[in-house]
């Protein structure tokens, strides 16, 4: 038998000119159990080949190397809307307080007050008399003097303190 | 961050306490300008007086006067009046009395917005000033200055039409 075209087969494969067709008859060659001895010696190589291929990842392999590594394998999670919307929440409130913030600043610090909201503070006041015929005195005094600064402001009997004024 | 928006959160509630707080008469508002003064002007406490007649004697007065049969028109004016008082402040001083009454003015200046004259038209020696609350008038000023002395009576209450009428007739 002629194994020229065998031969110039391996020559092609040395100076890796073969298409997979060619590797492929050549695997096939050497599935014979008996080859030239000229050629035998490559056989190892051919063999080597085929045994190599059938070689694949396990499917934990992933596993087994993270596990290795030490890192945990983290699965994607389905977020709802709330989740979603979460950042945009987290935006609102600041702005809402800094808002307040900013408005209780403003009220706090404008020197324009509004009385009509105030109430005074009695808590404060600690009484000069105890007795109170002599508070009933400075009383009655003090009122005849508001009374006659309003007469002289020229209030008449008649007239009214103008509230709406 | 969830930290941050806390403090934040806090620092926001903390604020309207401050907004809720309540307000001083002006005889209270002249003593803490006063104190506030006392230390570039060096003066002297005893200087001036200040009487108080609070909430409570005030209904003292009244619980005494409905037990007193004893009856005159002044007196039938004020247990008609003292309903409608809360507080009488008096404010006097017999020395530095040109610097309590300049205090006082720019008191009154400066919070023009809560107390308005009412009438005074040149007096600069004796003023009154009203303060009100929508449709009533929450708290009277006097204020008077001789050569002697100068004196801030301080009125607060509800006083309507009702009671300016009655004080008129004083």
């Amino acid at each position: 038998m002629d194994y020229k075209y065998i031969e110039q087969l391996l020559e092609r494969y040395w100076e890796c000119k073969t298409t997979p067709e060619e590797e492929k008859l050549l695997q096939d060659f050497y599935l014979q159990p008996h080859v030239p001895n000229n050629l035998e010696k490559y056989r190892c190589l051919f063999d080597y080949e085929r045994e190599e291929k059938d070689i694949c990842l396990d499917s934990d392999f992933d596993e087994r190397i993270l596990h290795e590594v030490g890192e945990t394998i983290v699965e994607a999670k389905h977020n709802n809307l709330f989740f979603r919307l979460y950042p945009i929440y987290r935006a609102v409130a600041i702005v809402a307080i800094v808002f307040t913030l900013g408005m209780a600043a403003q009220h706090s610090f404008s020197t324009e007050k509004d009385s009509s909201e105030t109430t005074i503070n009695y808590a404060s006041y600690k009484d000069t008399y105890t007795d109170p015929q002599v508070a009933y005195e400075q009383v009655a005094s003090a009122l005849k003097e508001v009374s006659e600064g309003l007469r002289d402001a020229g209030l008449q009997t008649e007239d009214t303190i103008n509230i709406k004024k | 961050m969830a930290r941050v928006l806390f403090c934040l959160f806090l620092s926001a509630i903390s604020v309207f306490p401050c907004m809720a707080e309540t307000d001083e008469d002006f005889v209270g508002l002249l003593l803490s300008e006063i104190k506030a003064n006392d230390c570039v002007e060096k003066l002297d406490s005893s200087d001036f007086s200040c009487i108080t007649i609070g909430p409570a004697m005030v209904e003292k007065v009244m619980d005494m006067m409905s037990n007193n049969k004893e009856t005159d028109k002044i007196k039938e004016h004020i247990r008609k009046i003292l309903p409608h008082v809360k507080s009488l402040r008096i404010f006097q001083a017999q020395q530095n009395i040109d610097f309590y009454h300049s205090n006082a003015t720019l008191l009154l200046n400066k919070n023009k917005k809560i107390y308005k004259p009412y009438n005074t038209a040149g007096k600069d020696s004796s003023c009154i000033w009203l303060r009100k609350n929508k449709d009533k008038v929450i708290e009277i000023v006097k204020l008077n200055k001789t050569d002697e002395d100068i004196k801030v009576v301080n009125f607060t209450g509800d006083m309507t039409d009702d009671f300016v009428a009655e004080l008129l007739k004083m």
